[in-house]
């Protein structure tokens, strides 16, 4: 009884934490430039501000299933008419009456007609040309542990569109998609751009992963007529770091590194240290290649 | 004493018996024409006010002078300033784009809740009692006999504008292509006389917000609009007192 409210206090004090943490990474909208539709009619405006702040809907809700990411995209659809909403198609999902107004209620309220569409070309006139659409302030974490990506959407809204990745490469709820080095490599995913020719190639590990720890398993390496090779990364790790291999002499992807005794013997790959004065030197083939 | 020699003396003493009788007589004829005149003119100017003093109708007159008694009754729930309908009416009368036969106004209540705005469509209300008519010098407008609406004799208007001036409803605009005031004439030239039984604006309407039809006709659509009482049913301007014939409702 004496700690009563210590712990009343306490936890009050998270609850309230945690309210304003939702509050704080809430995703504002209201960035995106109101949307407006000519088609079948002049003209009809759409309000993120109006849908996600005030409104609070996610994302998700209208995204893919009732609205492409393209703005505009819908209204080539033939069947994008009020019958359509009546029935309960695009708007009338959920301008039924029931979750917000009937969508045969009220009609100016989306309706700006011919006024409304020279009204708001008037206005976007003054307005600085939106060359940057913020997208989500909430970093993206993908993966988990150590090897985890933190994704700036910042770094990237300032170049690109929301449709540029969304939804082609990425869905729109988080941790939907899996993304695997393998498919970037592939050119999926981050893959797309991140090939070395859009943007950095993503054999730049350091660039998005801030810790990359090394691969607990061993890499197994089986050469034709010869022995299997096991290599530890543990075993390595002990004494060098990431970057007095990589990527120089090995590139951070499967299958990627030409690894021929004849590179070795050179001074490549393993060779580079494995030359008798750093380390056994690869004359030793039995230290590798075991049965 | 000697009496005073006064100049009044000589002068003619107006007593009663010093005016002839002859004299009365013509004095009361010459009061009587006075009177006269001054009744009769009361009584003209009296006639005429007859009209306001004792108006010619109130409330609904269920007599529909004209066949077909062309009326409109708008939605003004259901516009949504897509402006369809004007430039169908462009297109199908020749409107030039100075000019208008149809408008659609904007109507903005901030303070309201949910709907804030509304669109209002205006066009000529073919008013019953017309003030264009009463105002041209030439005849050049009238209203037909027969349907009711209010014609332009282009070759008659000199575009004096007095009627542009006079119209409640701002319906008319000068034509400087046909050098005569024009105005909405339920597209009669163009569509009713060839037979269509639309207007081009009512035909263009996706929302049907204009709905337009004979008032006379107990089974037309406007008739039973206008003739219910669930929803209101009001028109512009009724204290002009130009009893159009385009109704306007909600719902």
């Amino acid at each position: 009884m004496k700690r009563l409210p210590y712990v009343v206090s306490l936890v009050i004090a998270t609850a309230f934490l945690l309210c304003s943490a939702e509050i704080l990474f809430a995703e504002s909208a209201s960035q995106i430039d109101d949307i407006i539709y000519t088609q079948p009619v002049k003209s009809v405006t759409f309000s993120h501000k109006v849908h996600v702040d005030a409104g609070k809907l996610g994302c998700e809700q209208c995204h893919t299933k009732l609205f492409e990411m393209q703005a505009l995209a819908v209204q080539k659809k033939q069947d994008f008419n009020m019958k359509s909403l009546y029935q309960g198609k695009y708007c009338g999902v959920c301008h039924d009456g029931k979750a917000a107004f009937a969508s045969n209620t009220q009609c100016a309220r989306c309706h700006g007609g011919v006024k409304g569409f020279e009204a708001a070309n008037a206005e976007m006139k003054d307005k600085p040309s939106a060359g940057s659409v913020k997208g989500p302030q909430k970093p993206v974490i993908i993966g988990k542990g150590d090897s985890s990506v933190l994704f700036s959407h910042d770094a990237h809204t300032g170049a690109f569109k929301c449709s540029d990745c969304h939804t082609k490469l990425f869905s729109i709820t988080r941790g939907q998609d899996k993304i695997t080095m393998d498919k970037i490599y592939k050119g999926q995913s981050c893959g797309a751009c991140h090939n070395g020719k859009k943007a950095f190639s993503s054999d730049q590990c350091g660039k998005c992963h801030a810790k990359i720890p090394a691969p607990k398993t061993a890499l197994v390496y089986k050469p034709e007529g010869i022995g299997v090779v096991k290599f530890s990364h543990e075993f390595h790790t002990k004494s060098f770091a990431c970057a007095d291999c990589h990527s120089t002499l090995f590139v951070m992807r499967k299958g990627a590194n030409k690894m021929t005794m004849e590179v070795m013997n050179a001074g490549g790959s393993c060779g580079k240290c494995h030359n008798g004065s750093t380390a056994t030197p690869i004359s030793e083939c039995g230290k590798c290649h075991v049965e | 004493m000697k009496k005073l020699k006064l100049p009044t003396d000589d002068m003619k003493q107006e007593r009663l018996d010093s005016v002839s009788t002859m004299e009365r007589r013509e004095f009361l004829k010459i009061g009587l024409v006075i009177t006269g005149v001054f009744a009769g003119g009361t009584i003209l100017s009296a006639m005429s006010n007859m009209n306001k003093v004792f108006a010619a109708h109130e409330g609904k007159v269920e007599k529909y002078p004209h066949k077909p008694h062309y009326s409109m009754v708008i939605h003004q729930d259901r516009c949504i300033d897509c402006e369809r309908c004007v430039e169908a009416c462009a297109k199908t009368n020749d409107v030039p784009a100075y000019g208008y036969r149809t408008r659609i106004l904007e109507k903005d209540s901030p303070d309201a809740i949910g709907l804030k705005k509304e669109f209002i469509p205006v066009l000529c209300n073919q008013c019953n009692n017309p003030p264009c008519v009463r105002a041209c010098p030439t005849r050049a407008t009238y209203k037909d006999k027969k349907t009711g609406i209010v014609m332009m004799d282009y070759e008659k208007c000199i575009g004096c504008k007095t009627c542009v001036e006079a119209c409640p409803y701002n319906a008319r605009y000068f034509n400087e292509e046909k050098r005569s005031v024009d105005k909405c004439s339920f597209c009669y030239e163009t569509r009713l006389s060839k037979g269509e039984t639309q207007t081009a604006c009512a035909a263009a309407c996706p929302a049907g917000a204009r709905i337009f039809g004979d008032l006379s006709d107990p089974k037309s659509e406007v008739f039973k609009l206008v003739h219910q009482v669930e929803k209101a049913v009001w028109v512009l301007r009724p204290e002009v007192g130009a009893e159009p014939n385009v109704f306007y409702m909600k719902g």
